[in-house]
C-alpha cells in the first residue's frame, strides 16, 4: 500500500514538473494543386497543440477551419471529401525526438514521429522538422510532410481527378508558449 | 436591312452569352462569406450550447452561432468565454477593447470541441454587443 502511494505521489510530482507548451492558433496548410488549374490549397489558423518538455506532442486540427479562397471549394472539401460534420477534426499524437528546449539556442532539426488520424483512419508519419527557440518559454515548430487521399480513403471523383494532386503537402507552423 | 437586323441579333446574343459566362464565373469563384453575412442558427449562452453540441455534435460544425458569456481570459488570438468556449478573432484589434469578467455577445463559426483544452472552439468571431 505504501509502495503504491509512493508511486502515485511520484507520478503526480512528475506530471507537475513536466512543463507543457501550447497553442490554440497553430497554422496548418495543405496544398494539392496541379499546375494548370485553380490552386487547391487552404490554410487553417485554428490548430491546437500541446507539447510536453519531454517532447510528447498532441495536436488537433479542425477540418471546418480550413479556409479556401473559393467558397465552393471550401464547401466541397467539408461536405464531399472530408465529411467534416462526422469527422470534425484530424489529430496527431506522437513525439518530437531530440526536443530539448532548455539547452537549445537558435534552432535545431528534429524528427516528428507519430500517428496522424484523419476521418477516423490512422497513418504513421515520420518526418523531419525544425524547432526554433523564440524565448525561454516559447518556440516555433515547423514541419512538412506528404500524405495521399487514399491513405484516409478519400475518394476523388474522376471529373476532378486531374485538378487535385495525388500527393498532398501538409505544412505546419506552430508557435507554442509555456502553459502557466 | 435584313443583314443589319441579323447582326443586331447576333450582337445581342453575344452580350447575353457574356453576361451568362460572367455570372457563372462569379458564382464559381465566389469567396467564402464573412461571419457578418451569415445567419445565426443558435442564440443563447455557452452552457446551453455545450449541452446541444454534446447530444447532436454533427449538426453544428461550420455553423454560425451567437453566444453571450463572461470573459474568463483574453489570449493572443481570441478570448475564453465562461471558461469553456474559446472564440478566435480575425480582427485582433477588438481584443484590446475588452476586459476580463466583462459580459459580451459574440458571433462566430463552430469548428469543434477541443479535447486538448476541454473547450468548445469558434473561429472568425466578431463582437455583437459589449
Amino acid at each position: 500500500m505504501k509502495k503504491l502511494l509512493f508511486i502515485l505521489l511520484l507520478v503526480t510530482v512528475q506530471s507537475v514538473i513536466a512543463q507543457k507548451y501550447f497553442t490554440r492558433n497553430g497554422l496548418t496548410g495543405f496544398k494539392a494543386s496541379t499546375g494548370a488549374f485553380e490552386p487547391v490549397q487552404a490554410l487553417n489558423n485554428s490548430s491546437s497543440a500541446i507539447v510536453t518538455s519531454e517532447g510528447k506532442i498532441a495536436s488537433q486540427i479542425f477540418i471546418g477551419a480550413f479556409k479556401f479562397k473559393v467558397a465552393l471549394m471550401q464547401e466541397h472539401f467539408n461536405e464531399n471529401y472530408m465529411d467534416s460534420s462526422t469527422f470534425p477534426k484530424a489529430t496527431f499524437k506522437g513525439t518530437i525526438t531530440g526536443f530539448d528546449l532548455k539547452n537549445l539556442t537558435g534552432s535545431k532539426d528534429v524528427t516528428l514521429k507519430g500517428i496522424l488520424t484523419v476521418k477516423g483512419i490512422g497513418k504513421e508519419i515520420e518526418t523531419s522538422g525544425e524547432i526554433y527557440k523564440m524565448s525561454d518559454n516559447s518556440f516555433r515548430l515547423t514541419s512538412s510532410f506528404i500524405v495521399t487521399p487514399q491513405d484516409f480513403k478519400i475518394k476523388i471523383p474522376s471529373v476532378v481527378r486531374r485538378k487535385i494532386a495525388r500527393e498532398v503537402i501538409i505544412d505546419i507552423n506552430y508557435e507554442l508558449k509555456e502553459k502557466k | 436591312m435584313n443583314l443589319k437586323k441579323r447582326n443586331n441579333v447576333l450582337f445581342f446574343g453575344f452580350i447575353v452569352l457574356l453576361i451568362i459566362l460572367f455570372s457563372v464565373y462569379k458564382y464559381i469563384y465566389k469567396p467564402p462569406k464573412k461571419t457578418e453575412e451569415i445567419e445565426v442558427v443558435f442564440v443563447g449562452n455557452t452552457k446551453d450550447f455545450l449541452l446541444k453540441i454534446n447530444t447532436e455534435s454533427d449538426k453544428w460544425i461550420t455553423k454560425v452561432i451567437q453566444l453571450k458569456g463572461r470573459i474568463s481570459s483574453i489570449e493572443d488570438e481570441g478570448l475564453l468565454l465562461d471558461g469553456n468556449t474559446f472564440c478566435q478573432f480575425e480582427n485582433k484589434s477588438f481584443l484590446t477593447k475588452l476586459k476580463k469578467d466583462q459580459i459580451v455577445t459574440i458571433k462566430g463559426a463552430v469548428i469543434g470541441f477541443d479535447d486538448l483544452f476541454n473547450e468548445l472552439k469558434l473561429n472568425q468571431c466578431i463582437i455583437i454587443e459589449q
